[in-house]
């Protein structure tokens, strides 16, 4: 212990320095010495004093640091419910507030530290919720929470061995953790014939997890007493394996081809791979498995929500079918859609927050995103060789239900008129691999793209060389195809444009002082107007200087707002908004999006990874 | 025709008579000769005869009487005066008077030489293009040739021109250094090859005199060579003569057996030497003799039957309850070979549920079976076993052989995933023809669609040829990818022809970095790509090995006939549009279409010699004229049947263990005991290492726990063979450092036998307090009961008298507790053949 005081020189026991503003470990040290008093400190001796000073130093020197939060465990609560959860982070001082992005759910510290207690509306909007800490030295960054329509439960281990799975009454979201190298989760679950299962594990993403989950299930042979005197001990038999569905995570529709007990199994390698073949677990390698029968909210269509309406039909789908492309009869379900934002009204898609879709009576919740342009959902006759006649721009959502299947579209265009198509598939977490192709009316392919910036979704520029019908399709680069081959095909001017950027999502200033935010532009196309940049929601004693991007020199890329509290500030901490106007005649304004908001590779499905777009400033006490 | 002049004069007689025989002989080039042995009057002879000094001075060297009396085609009758010299033959076998004359066309006057024609096969059948000598591929001592001859402008050049030509001397033949250096009067590494009186000397010196000809006029190539006989029986110690004839294109026939170089497969059994004489042994069996002319091949199937008479009652008498039963015993009648019994109820359990799940049928399910009277439940008790969901492991884990690959070279998420995708297709009981297909134009990423790992491993288009060739046609095309192959028709043309088809695989993501390969790679069809011949440079369009013929199929349905006749089409026509669609997909087409007789004739073998201990052909993937297959109607029959039952390899399966040759007996009887290949027993197989392993689990009742594996895994669902087993690496699993495709080893070795008797792990499954053996022990079952419940677990039979006694005594033993007394007994018979092999 004594070596933690080694660099500091040695305070006197009675010394009492005077007050000063800093904070330095040196000063901490001091101040908290003046708490040890005297007559305790004679007793036990210098060197133990020494020793509870160095220790409620740390304690200090910690608590100048913001708070950190790694995961909420477990990872979701039912609506209308509370629940008690494990925050796992570091937290200087207990209890801490808390905050998360949208209304329905309540966060709420226990006494224990890194306890806490979530309760959600019984009108909550079912989906990713995102929560954070706050303390006084700032906010942490955002855990997802699911708030669902279904009961949630928690792994019992041990659970690996066949006998000792888990049973589950469906439907039902597990939580769950592979702890430990060589763990295997198995939940038991009993089917009849001809009925569907639908498995979807969540860990990689969004709630991170360093794990590639592998989901199995097997039927459950054996096991039960007989009428022979050694009984056959229960064996699983695999008859379905996924690795990689939505990004790294698996998910499974199964039908049980007969009544009886079917085991689902998760296991994981670590989602860096190394050339260990032994299964991978940590204490990290949280995961949920949601299982249901009947139906499960997988995605929804049309993949979009359009800035002008009309708010819908949107339709959840299972993601369940055969190989030839035909979904079960029990995969559609008409999907209901968290309210608009009040705080989004006025703004561009691409900077407001995901809406969730949800169908009460089902598990799971699919996010859309907004979208500028009309929505269009594909019909029967795109996948015809003729093509589905659409207006552009559009965002246009469709499947390619079976393999082989190619999506196409037929517009006019004049000539010189600039189009970008850009396909979401993988990112949204579909399995296809899109490429999309531009034809003209001879059928002669003109332009096509298959991956774009080292992603798998494509995207295409192009100019109308003509006047005349051409038509965009989008198809599988490996001719795939299934039920799960949802796409979004966004097909927009080209037209010049900016987005502000800012690289985190919380700043700190100290009351009395400044915080600099570097907020980035990303000029397109030969944006040129003079682009003013501003913050609000400020509290009460903190004020901006607003900054002008001209159009050259550095500060068309980047410019610095400064943000300054007076030193009556409160300590507080509140979400902000930088925004930006440009003062031409295209007028754009634009919200600041924090670089953790973007979509992570390959995430999505019924878990987009990305956080929400918020930006948080803390004002610290001097 | 010929007639042969008689000299007033026996001596001059003689050697006049000798003269013009040697002229008419050399120049006519009529090698066979059918003799009519006439009795001159005039020069006293007296008796039928040919002196064998007569016959080495002429050299005719090929004569034996064909035992099915070969007289077809006598064009040709030479009347020769013998005079004896003392020798006679008198009979049998190889006596005098030899062959017929087959077409050889009488003109007069030297006939022209061509090189081709007459030169290379000369140096072929001497073996100066051979491997080992001027063949290999820098030659010998600075002379190189093709191997065998397949390249005749690269050996006309390396005669004529290279070394300044000085290897020819037409002015002065004689002294031509080929010539020379043939007959080793110049100092020659390969010895005499050539004898200085033989006619292939004449040959070779008459063509360099005549001025190194290249080409005849109008010369005509040779197409095929046929052998005759090509089937023939034999008794122990008798001899044959092979008579070889080449046909050319213009229609001509040519005798070519003194150019012919001739092989046994199985020369302790009938041996054949240079001359294409065979001699037969004197144990009964059979064996191949291929003759090689040049690059053609033709065979000749040899057997000596069992001596003795066996009735043919025996054979009528046996039952036939498919087309299997009737093919197998129409062989052995041939070879006098007599079936053994069929096998009882309880062997015929264990080995059944051996073959089709890899595990022990439970002592109820035996007792259960040994009580039905049921006539059909032999039937029944495949069908079930059919369904169980130990098929899929079972059988992929032979399929995982070989086509898995190391986890190390391309990354453990690509082997997790190609094995799932092997085991999902056993699952799912996909056609085999849909199997193939999908994995031969397989598409999409590492870490989705498993099967496209085949391509992240063998990453060049000669690479996937080899393995593509040899485990989905049987073909081993290996050796033609620097030079024609020794054993059959394939050239380098047709190797590259066929990597062509796996030119356009394009890929992106991340390629190998071996020990982790972790990354995502994805296989699609790219717009680009070629393969150029490695010799010429000259860029390969994608071509099949051969044309799929319109054929019947030998079972003569009709549907097949029409079927192949649009398939023929269809073929051709996907063949041609290789260059404009996916080559694979033309090349999966053309792969799996009916009309291709060795893609089902392959994958029949495999199985065949899965269920029987050896396959119709052996090595199983060796399908070649020259490895032909021990009944050859068999396995033509049973690709039929697979191609009828669509490909579906559950139907296969239950053919082959519904017939009657399936159900006999492993017992010997004195007429088959040395039949290893006519299937007239069950021949013993040890156990696959797996199958061993999950059943020692089963039996103790204490099952493994593997690495990378779920607990209580079975040992057939391993995904990586680098999950960690002793058992398993003793009993025979590929290193996992080998690439496949990898076959198994049955042998048994010392390794095993000590492992199994010591093993801790092995031990601990039986003494376990958890474990079957100690549930045993604490129940309520008598001594003799426990003895009955341990023989159905190990060898799933019940115990005879002298056995109930031994175990008797084991419980009776002397301070003996129950526990260990079983303990003892189960270890015991762990440890005997009969629970390693199946019987």
């Amino acid at each position: 212990m004594a070596s933690f005081v080694t660099n500091v020189p040695r305070p006197t026991v009675l010394d009492r320095p005077p007050p000063s503003a800093s904070t330095s470990a040196w000063s901490t040290t001091s101040t908290m010495a003046s708490f040890v008093p005297l007559s305790l400190a004679l007793r036990i001796g210098r060197r133990a004093v020494l020793a509870i000073v160095a220790v409620l130093s740390l304690a200090l020197a910690a608590e100048a640091a913001p708070p950190k939060l790694t995961a909420v465990f477990p990872t979701g609560v039912e609506r209308g419910r509370t629940a008690s959860m494990v925050a796992a982070g570091e937290f200087g001082k207990w209890p801490v507030q808390w905050r998360t992005d949208r209304p329905g759910l309540e966060v709420v510290s226990l006494a224990d530290k890194g306890k806490v207690e979530l309760r959600a509306a019984a009108d909550a909007v079912p989906g990713w919720y995102w929560v954070r800490a706050i303390d006084a030295e700032g906010v942490t960054a955002a855990r997802p929470v699911f708030v669902g329509t279904t009961r949630e439960l928690e792994e019992a281990e041990p659970n690996d061995v066949v006998d000792k799975a888990q049973a589950m009454e469906l439907p039902a979201a597990v939580s769950g953790k592979v702890a430990k190298s060589g763990d295997v989760d198995g939940y038991l679950v009993l089917l009849k014939a001809g009925e569907w299962l639908h498995a979807a594990v969540e860990a990689n993403q969004p709630l991170g997890a360093p794990m590639d989950a592998v989901l199995q299930i097997a039927e459950v042979v054996g096991g039960l007493p007989g009428s022979t005197p050694f009984p056959r001990r229960a064996e699983a038999f695999v008859l379905e394996q996924r690795d990689d569905e939505t990004g790294l995570d698996p998910r499974i529709s199964f039908r049980a081809p007969r009544d009886g007990r079917y085991l689902v199994r998760v296991f994981a390698f670590p989602s860096e791979p190394n050339s260990t073949v032994g299964f991978a677990g940590a204490d990290t390698y949280a995961y949920r498995l949601t299982l249901a029968t009947a139906a499960f909210v997988d995605f929804v269509l049309p993949l979009a929500r359009p800035v002008g309406g009309p708010e819908g039909p949107w339709t959840a789908e299972s993601g369940a079918g055969d190989n030839t492309g035909t979904p079960a009869a029990s995969a559609s379900r008409p999907a209901q859609i968290s309210p608009a934002l009040a705080e989004d009204d006025g703004w561009p898609a691409e900077d407001r927050q995901v809406s969730w879709t949800f169908d009460p009576a089902t598990p799971g919740a699919a996010p859309i995103p907004w979208t500028n342009h009309t929505s269009v959902l594909a019909i029967a006759a795109a996948l015809s060789a003729e093509g589905q006649k659409v207006a552009l721009p559009a965002t246009i959502s469709g499947r390619l239900l079976s393999a082989g299947s190619v999506a196409t579209f037929r517009f006019d265009a004049t000539k010189g008129q600039r189009w970008r198509f850009k396909v979401d598939a993988r990112t949204l977490g579909f399995p296809l691999d899109a490429c999309v192709e531009l034809r003209d009316a001879t059928g002669a392919v003109i332009a096509e793209n298959d991956d774009a910036n080292n992603q798998r979704d494509p995207l295409l520029a192009w100019t109308a060389p003509a006047d005349g019908e051409f038509r965009v399709s989008v198809r599988d680069t490996y001719r795939h195809g299934g039920p799960r081959y949802a796409f979004r095909l966004t097909a927009e001017a080209i037209a010049a444009d900016y987005g502000l950027g800012v690289a985190n999502e919380s700043f700190i200033v100290v009351a009395g002082k400044t915080v600099e935010i570097p907020v980035t532009i990303d000029r397109r196309e030969g944006f040129a107007e003079e682009i003013e940049i501003q913050a609000s929601g400020l509290p009460e004693g903190v004020t901006v200087a607003a900054v002008k991007s001209e159009n050259k020199g550095d500060a068309a890329k980047a410019v610095k707002l400064t943000i300054s509290a007076t030193a009556a500030a409160k300590p507080d901490s509140v979400r902000i908004r930088v925004t930006g106007m440009s003062t031409g005649p295209l007028a754009k304004r634009h919200r600041a999006v924090p670089a953790t908001a973007a979509p992570a590779a390959g995430s999505g499905g019924g878990s987009i990874g990305y956080a929400p777009r918020e930006l948080w400033l803390t004002i610290t006490a001097p | 025709m010929c007639a042969a002049a008689g000299a007033t004069d026996d001596r001059k007689a003689k050697q006049s008579g000798m003269a013009i025989l040697r002229h008419v002989v050399q120049q006519l080039d009529c090698r066979q000769l059918f003799v009519l042995l006439v009795l001159h009057r005039r020069h006293g002879l007296s008796r039928l005869g040919v002196s064998r000094l007569a016959f080495r001075r002429l050299a005719l060297g090929c004569f034996g009487l064909s035992r099915l009396g070969f007289v077809s085609g006598v064009m040709l009758g030479l009347m020769i005066a013998a005079y004896g010299s003392g020798e006679n033959y008198a009979s049998g076998q190889d006596a005098a008077t030899a062959a017929a004359t087959n077409g050889a066309t009488p003109s007069a006057g030297v006939r022209p030489l061509g090189f081709e024609l007459d030169i290379q096969p000369i140096l072929t059948s001497r073996g100066c293009n051979s491997g080992p000598c001027h063949g290999k591929a820098r030659g010998q001592n600075g002379f190189q040739l093709s191997l065998f001859g397949f390249d005749s402008d690269f050996d006309y050049d390396a005669l004529t021109k290279n070394a300044r030509g000085r290897r020819v001397f037409p002015a002065s033949p004689d002294r031509s250094l080929l010539l020379q250096k043939a007959v080793a009067l110049a100092p020659h590494g390969g010895g005499q090859r050539i004898d200085p009186n033989s006619p292939e000397y004449e040959t070779l010196r008459a063509w360099i005199a005549a001025g190194l000809p290249r080409r005849i006029e109008a010369e005509p190539k040779v197409e095929r060579v046929t052998v005759a006989p090509s089937e023939l029986y034999l008794k122990p110690e008798e001899t044959a003569q092979l008579a070889v004839t080449a046909h050319y294109s213009d229609g001509t026939t040519r005798d070519v057996t003194r150019l012919s170089q001739y092989q046994s497969n199985e020369s302790g059994v009938v041996a054949v030497d240079a001359m294409g004489k065979m001699r037969a042994s004197p144990i009964p069996g059979e064996a191949t003799i291929m003759a090689r002319y040049m690059n053609l091949i033709a065979t000749c199937n040899v057997a000596i039957p069992l001596p003795g008479v066996v009735p043919p009652e025996t054979y009528s008498r046996l039952p036939r309850r498919n087309f299997i039963d009737e093919l197998v015993w129409k062989k052995l009648q041939s070879l006098g070979i007599v079936p053994s019994e069929p096998v009882d109820d309880a062997r015929f359990l264990r080995r059944v549920s051996l073959d089709l799940i890899g595990r022990l049928p439970t002592p109820e399910e035996t007792r259960e079976f040994l009580a039905s009277s049921d006539p059909a439940k032999r039937d029944q008790a495949i069908d079930r076993l059919l369904e169980r969901p130990e098929y899929a492991d079972h059988w992929a884990a032979k399929w995982a052989d070989l086509l898995r690959p190391n986890p190390y070279r391309v990354g453990i998420k690509a082997v997790l995933n190609y094995d799932h995708w092997i085991r999902d297709s056993f699952r799912k009981n996909k056609p085999y023809d849909q199997f193939v297909r999908e994995l031969v134009t397989a598409q999409g990423s590492t870490w989705r669609n498993g099967a496209v790992t085949l391509f992240r491993d063998r990453r060049e288009p000669d690479e996937i040829t080899t393995i593509v060739s040899q485990l989905f046609l049987g073909i081993r095309l290996e050796c033609a990818k620097c030079h024609h192959h020794p054993f059959e028709k394939w050239g380098q043309d047709d190797f590259y022809s066929f990597a062509a088809y796996f030119a356009r695989i394009g890929h992106k993501g991340t390629g190998l970095s071996p020990p982790i390969s972790g990354g995502e790679e994805m296989f699609l069809t790219a717009k680009t790509g070629t393969v150029k011949h490695p010799l010429t440079g000259e860029v390969l369009p994608p071509r099949p090995l051969f044309p799929l013929a319109a054929a019947a199929s030998p079972m003569g349905t009709a549907t097949t006939g029409t079927a192949t006749t649009a398939t023929v089409t269809a073929a051709t026509a996907t063949a041609e549009t290789a260059m404009a669609g996916d080559p694979r997909e033309a090349l999966a087409a053309w792969m799996t279409n009916d009309a291709n007789p060795f893609f089902a004739q392959v994958i029949v073998n495999r199985v065949w010699a899965d269920l029987m201990g050896r396959g119709v052909v052996e090595p199983v993937d060796d399908l070649r004229a020259t490895n032909p297959p021990s009944n050859g109607p068999l396995l033509e029959a049973l690709a039929a049947s697979f191609r009828a039952e669509k490909y579906d390899l559950k139907q296969l399966l239950r053919t082959i263990t519904r017939s009657q040759v399936y159900q006999l007996s492993s017992q010997t009887n004195e007429r088959n005991v040395a039949d290893t290949r006519n299937y007239s027993r069950h021949y013993r197989v040890r156990l696959r290492a797996e199958v061993l392993l999950d059943a020692f689990a089963d039996i103790t009742g204490v099952p493994d726990s593997f690495g990378a594996m779920p607990p209580e895994s079975r040992a057939n669902q391993i995904w990586t063979t680098r999950i960690g087993s002793t058992f398993l690496d003793t009993f025979g699993r590929p290193n996992p450092n080998q690439d496949p495709p990898c076959e198994r080893n049955a042998d048994t070795t010392v390794t095993q036998t000590l492992h199994l008797m010591n093993a801790p792990q092995l031990h601990q499954k039986v003494v376990s307090d958890q474990g079957r053996v100690a549930a045993l022990a604490a129940s309520m079952l008598t001594p003799d009961q426990i003895v009955e419940e341990i023989y159905l677990m190990v060898y799933s039979r019940l115990p005879d008298t002298e056995e109930r006694e031994i175990g008797r005594r084991v419980f009776a033993e002397k301070d003996i507790t129950r526990r260990r007394a079983t303990e003892d007994l189960v270890w015991a018979l762990l440890n005997t053949p009969e629970f390693i092999f199946k019987d």
